[in-house]
């Protein structure tokens, strides 16, 4: 191993070795468990990457022209943590946790920091994270932070130190498992050897103690706690969707909680489900905008009402935010002695806030070797333009000229409260597979402390390590640093807990099943749309196939340009048309030329609706769909299995692709071009309904994609037949084959009548079969029985099911077998089976999905 | 349906003569009209005066319709009443009128303003010092949301506020150069116009005055905070009118500490809007930081569209019997 690692540069720490030639204790053990030549790590990166990409594990970063998000970033080797370390670490971490915790409630109850001057009155009631709607409330079990990270460095001499503190909405803890679930795959012999500390009892643990916290709330029943999310467009909602997901708790968003009389509820597809606990991801300000930031969209109002009134655990608990000011560190040696009566025992970058005049003295002719930094976070401003304390990116004194220096000394006095000074630091160094050699990265180690319910913590062993993408260079994800496996060795005997195996009572699990877990309103909207999506993809699709078969089999062209009018008719329905070709054959007597130009016109035009332009689809189109269907997965990723995930995201890129492909193949034109992306394409698609059938938790939420699915295909089956028939396609040997292969009945269709392409076998066929999936009966049968499975909170089902016409006089056998009046019944049966689909899918958004009312907006006077 | 969590009577009780009272009745009602019916809101409002020893609320009402499907009072860390309310069913008209009677009294009669601490010496008084002793009206200190800290605004107050004069006549001539450098210009901004905007355009209504004038006292490192109130509409026969009088008001006040170690600090109100130092004609209802802290009226609503609001104040003097007759 050592002859692949480079030197560590000089003044940092060398993680690797602890002497020429010597690697420390816990890389030895790696060394020595690792049984793949080491050139070969740079394969096992390729591979790490490659499953990220396909795990849409994302990173989103702000402000990059290059799109909203990017994959995440990891590293094959792991971060090492030896016992010795370890122990300073948890240790220092949990008193941490405590100190803050208690400097939180004594700032919301007696203030005796500020009176005693412990405490500078600018860092809380001058901090905008202070809320006053809050002073007085105590969080139920007097817990602030149920989460707590620190961000630890090790400085030259090997001391680690604190450089910041999140008590608001920690990030990290979805990354955390899922670089471990990649890493520890890789090398899973040194993993078992080196008893590397596992994870799973954390989060149980975590998860244990907001169930205890929220009970009270609950009054006897089984509290209900949901993961809150900012939305899809958040930087870290991979890791959001992915926590939900691992957790098992539902995925919220403002949008679908609501506080009536002073308590929480999620809007479900089953009514209104009180909630009782919070895991939030949502900055304080934008939680409630009655009382916080008036402009925030993703919070719930009255939520505040809802807290002090102690009918919501909200974790962690409003209001932490002021601790995670940098110029915090600089009292806590002090707050340590005066609140726990113990010496800080993992000491922070020393720190000077320069509002205090003394310390500003200090530090002013110093600033070449301090990290400067904002005191108080952004804040939001009405005007747009002057938030009330300036803000900027921690600034390196080590890379100011003199020059600079001065002017960052003239504008710290201008208000020297808002800067706070650190000392700059060169972090530790640690290997990372790079070209085909070990590289020294610095690294900073983000830790946890998680509460427990009887208001101690325990710390996750394990984290986030993350390194700068260039030696020496600050670290941040946001600035595109990389990502560390953490393997914690604290001599302790595994926990080999999981997620999956708890030894939990036979009732408790026959409870968790039983209960009908609440399905929110929005997830259930965007279940039937993506029932709809794939409907109407999987439709086009098949259109396109028999289109496709029909042009390239043997041209009879006077029956092709007969069938025409029809099929024109049905691709503009079907969105395949979006730019008309440009002869229209309007009468069926044109002159034969022109009749031959529009077939071809037509054939282009459907083709042209394949493609993107400006890297869009046309709305409608079949990429459009494809597209929808996509978006809608990623909404509902904590529904979905992975595989299943990856596919549908998969299927947009990988059809353009094969359409690119197609189109520059000079050798084919056409829609006969097309055939193989097609056939690929048809391929995903089963695939998908598969997924959706076999795959998904048929909850609620379920019958939703389902009803979707159904409401759909009778709405596009009833077009398709109604247009055949009005055009007469049917009575040609070529369209009636067409309408079968339309409507997926062609082998029903061959074994029970052979080729009898008559009035009676086709009605028979896609009309009156109630074992066929695609017949309009078949449809309405299974319409009915999904509709009647329904939650009926919001109104009697029967009234949906009197959508439909009733089955004995929708299907009159004896008049639909007749050529003469069987025409006429089943065109006025598909009209009105149409307009059933649509009223039907209204009805449904209004009972079910009521979250679609107006967005809220922010009066005052 | 009516908030009335307060009618007071203290007839009998009170410590002070009614003599140099001034009694006051006001009535604030607000009207919002909707485009689109409004399916859920929740509001906060407010808007019930102070109650202490130089302003004695005798009465208040607020009433509401159409009628809330929950309300709840309590009173703020700032010490303002706050009402909170619902409304489940849909709307197209919201109205809440708070009716109040307060007594009144000058609270700066008799004092020296020569008799405060010099602006540098209030300034050292709120700055931190390990163990120095914790001044609680260091919450006005610190920017707020509406009065951001800014260089421009500690250079135009330099002129006024010098570092050894007195606070209160500092302050106080501060108020005159913002009323005589600034034009009362109604409709002219809006709740989103930062100060840095009014002091470039130097006009403005009550509200940006006086954020102007807090920010002002703040960027040197005093305490001013923002007073929501009425003022009197009857102007006094031949005097110019009362500006701001036909709508909610707002005005200033600097916290004012005492030379001598033993006499209590004071709040000094003033007023840009009519450059004067506020006495039995204003009834306050509220102290913040900011507007932020005590709008009158603030809700968040689900549907409405569109929106207008009228305001009407009505505030009047009332005759006060005689109580030795």
């Amino acid at each position: 191993m050592l002859a692949y690692a480079r030197l560590a540069d000089m003044g940092h720490f060398d993680e690797l070795r602890q002497g020429p030639g010597q690697l420390r204790d816990q890389w030895q053990a790696f060394a020595s468990n690792v049984k793949v030549p080491w050139h070969q790590l740079g394969q096992q990166q390729t591979a790490i990457q490659r499953k990220i990409l396909e795990d849409g594990v994302t990173y989103s970063v702000y402000n990059d022209p290059q799109g909203s998000s990017r994959p995440w970033s990891l590293e094959v080797l792991p971060m090492l943590i030896g016992p010795n370390d370890w122990a300073i670490i948890e240790q220092g971490v949990l008193q941490r946790a405590r100190l803050l915790n208690a400097i939180a409630t004594d700032v919301y109850s007696e203030r005796r920091l500020l009176h005693e001057a412990q405490l500078p009155a600018a860092m809380v009631l001058g901090h905008p994270g202070y809320l006053r709607g809050l002073h007085g409330t105590t969080p139920p079990g007097g817990i602030y932070l149920h989460v707590m990270a620190l961000d630890l460095v090790r400085g030259p001499d090997g001391a680690w130190w604190v450089v910041s503190q999140r008590t608001q909405a920690p990030s990290g803890l979805g990354y955390v498992l899922h670089n471990r679930l990649i890493i520890a795959s890789q090398f899973p012999q040194a993993f078992r050897q080196m008893q590397v500390q596992h994870l799973a009892s954390s989060y149980r643990g975590l998860l244990d103690t907001l169930q205890t916290l929220s009970t009270p709330c609950a009054q006897g029943e089984t509290p209900n706690i949901a993961f809150w999310t900012p939305g899809p467009y958040n930087e870290t909602y991979f890791e959001h969707a992915y926590l939900a997901r691992y957790l098992g708790l539902p995925l919220v968003e403002g949008g679908d909680l609501m506080v009536r009389d002073d308590r929480v509820y999620l809007k479900t597809a089953q009514g209104l489900v009180r909630i009782h606990g919070l895991l939030r991801r949502l900055d304080d300000d934008f939680c409630d905008p009655l009382e916080l930031r008036p402009d925030s969209t993703l919070g719930v109002s009255g939520l505040m009402q809802a807290v002090r009134s102690g009918n919501v655990v909200v974790s962690n608990a409003l209001g932490t935010s002021f601790l995670e000011s940098p110029a915090m560190h600089g009292f806590l040696p002090a707050l340590s002695t005066r609140l726990l009566d113990e010496p800080l025992s993992l000491p922070s970058l020393p720190t000077w806030w320069c509002g205090e005049a003394a310390a500003w003295q200090n530090v002013a002719g110093q600033l070449h070797g301090k990290v400067i930094r904002p005191t108080y976070p952004s804040v939001y401003s009405p005007s747009g333009t002057v938030g009330s304390r300036p803000h900027f990116e921690a600034v390196l004194g080590p890379r100011l000229s003199p020059a600079e220096q001065k002017a960052w000394r003239e504008r710290i006095e201008r208000d020297p409260e808002a800067y706070t000074a650190q000392h700059f630091l060169p972090y530790s160094q640690t290997p990372v597979w790079q070209g085909n050699q070990l590289a020294m990265r610095g690294a900073s180690l983000r830790v946890y402390a998680l509460a427990q319910a009887d208001g101690t913590w325990q710390v996750l062993p394990g984290g986030m390590t993350r390194i700068a993408t260039r030696e020496a260079g600050p670290v941040s994800m946001q600035l595109g640093g990389s990502s560390m496996d953490t393997w914690v060795m604290n001599g302790r005997p595994v926990d080999t807990f999981t997620m999956l195996n708890k030894a939990t009572q036979v009732a408790e699990i026959k409870a968790l099943v039983d209960r009908q877990r609440p399905v929110a309103s929005r997830v259930a909207e965007q279940l039937f749309w993506m029932g709809r999506y794939t409907e109407r993809a999987e439709m086009q699709l098949r259109m396109l196939q028999t289109l496709q078969s029909t042009f390239s089999a043997a041209p009879d062209s006077d029956a092709q340009t007969t069938l025409l009018p029809a099929w024109l008719a049905l691709a503009r329905k079907q969105g395949l048309l979006l730019h008309p070709p440009a002869e229209t054959p309007t009468h069926p007597s044109t002159d034969a030329p022109a009749k031959a130009i529009s077939l071809a016109a037509f054939e282009a035009a459907l083709v042209q609706g394949l493609t993107l332009s400006d890297g869009k689809a046309q709305v409608g189109s079949l990429p459009f769909n494809l597209l929808a269907l996509e978006r809608s997965a990623q909404l509902l990723r904590e529904r979905m299995s992975p595989e299943h995930d990856r596919l549908i995201r998969s299927i947009p890129a990988d059809f353009d692709a094969q359409v690119q492909a197609a189109l520059s193949d000079q050798a084919s034109t056409g829609l006969i071009a097309m055939h193989d992306a097609f056939e690929r394409l048809a391929i995903q698609i089963v695939a998908v309904t598969g997924g959706q059938s076999d795959h998904m938790t048929r909850d609620i939420g379920w019958r939703f994609l389902t009803l979707g699915r159904w409401i759909e295909r009778l709405g596009s089956l009833t077009t398709m037949i109604d247009i055949f028939i009005a055009h007469g396609t049917w009575q040609h040997a070529a369209g009636f084959d067409a309408l079968l292969k339309l409507l997926d009945s062609q082998i029903t269709f061959t074994t029970r009548f052979q080729r009898r392409f008559e009035w009676q076998t086709l009605v028979a066929t896609v009309v009156i079969d109630d074992t066929n999936l695609r017949a309009l009966a078949g449809i309405m049968r299974r319409l009915r029985s999904q509709l009647l499975q329904l939650p009926d909170q919001a109104g009697p089902l029967s009234k949906l099911l009197d959508m439909l016409p009733q089955e004995s006089v929708a299907f009159p056998f004896e008049k639909l077998v007749d050529e003469q009046e069987g025409i006429q019944v089943t065109q006025s049966l598909c009209q009105r089976l149409a307009q059933a689909s649509w009223r039907l899918s209204d009805e449904l958004a209004l009972r079910y999905f009521v979250h679609a009312e107006p967005s809220a907006q922010t009066i005052s006077v | 349906m009516q908030i009335s969590d307060f009618t007071y009577n203290y007839v009998g009780q009170l410590p002070s003569d009614t003599t140099h009272a001034r009694r006051l009745s006001v009535v604030h009602e607000t009207e919002y009209h909707y485009d689109t019916p409004v399916e859920v809101a929740r509001h906060v409002a407010c808007l019930r005066p102070i109650n202490d020893e130089f302003q004695r609320l005798r009465l208040f009402e607020m009433s509401v319709s159409p009628e809330p499907s929950q309300h709840s009072v309590r009173t703020n860390v700032l010490g303002n009443s706050r009402a909170y309310f619902s409304l489940a069913s849909a709307h197209t008209k919201l109205l809440v009128v708070a009716c109040s009677e307060v007594d009144v009294w000058n609270r700066y009669d008799g004092m020296v303003w020569t008799n405060t601490l010099s602006v540098a010496e209030v300034a050292e008084r709120l700055s931190y010092r390990a163990r120095a002793p914790f001044e609680p009206a260091s919450e006005f200190v610190y920017p707020s949301t509406y009065v951001p800290k800014h260089e421009e605004l500690r250079q135009f107050a330099s002129d006024a506020l010098r570092a050894n004069v007195p606070i209160a006549q500092a302050a106080i001539d501060l108020m005159q150069r913002i009323h005589q450098g600034f034009t009362y210009a109604p409709c002219s901004t809006d709740v989103s116009t930062s100060i840095l905007e009014v002091l470039h355009q130097r006009q403005g209504v009550c509200q940006d005055f006086a954020h102007l004038m807090i920010g002002c006292c703040r960027a040197v490192g005093l305490a001013a905070r923002y007073v929501s109130g009425y003022l009197l509409t009857e102007a006094p026969p031949g005097q110019a009118p009362i500006l701001g009088a036909d709508a909610s008001h707002a005005w200033v006040s600097v916290w004012c500490p005492s030379q001598h170690a033993d006499q209590a600090s004071v709040w000094l109100d003033l007023d840009p809007t009519n450059n004067c130092v506020v006495n039995n004609s204003y009834v306050r209802v509220a102290h913040g930081r900011d507007f932020g802290d005590v709008t009158p009226l603030r809700g968040v609503i689900r549907g409405g569209g569109e929106h207008t609001i009228h305001v009407r104040v009505t505030t009047q003097t009332l005759p006060i019997p005689d109580a030795t007759a």
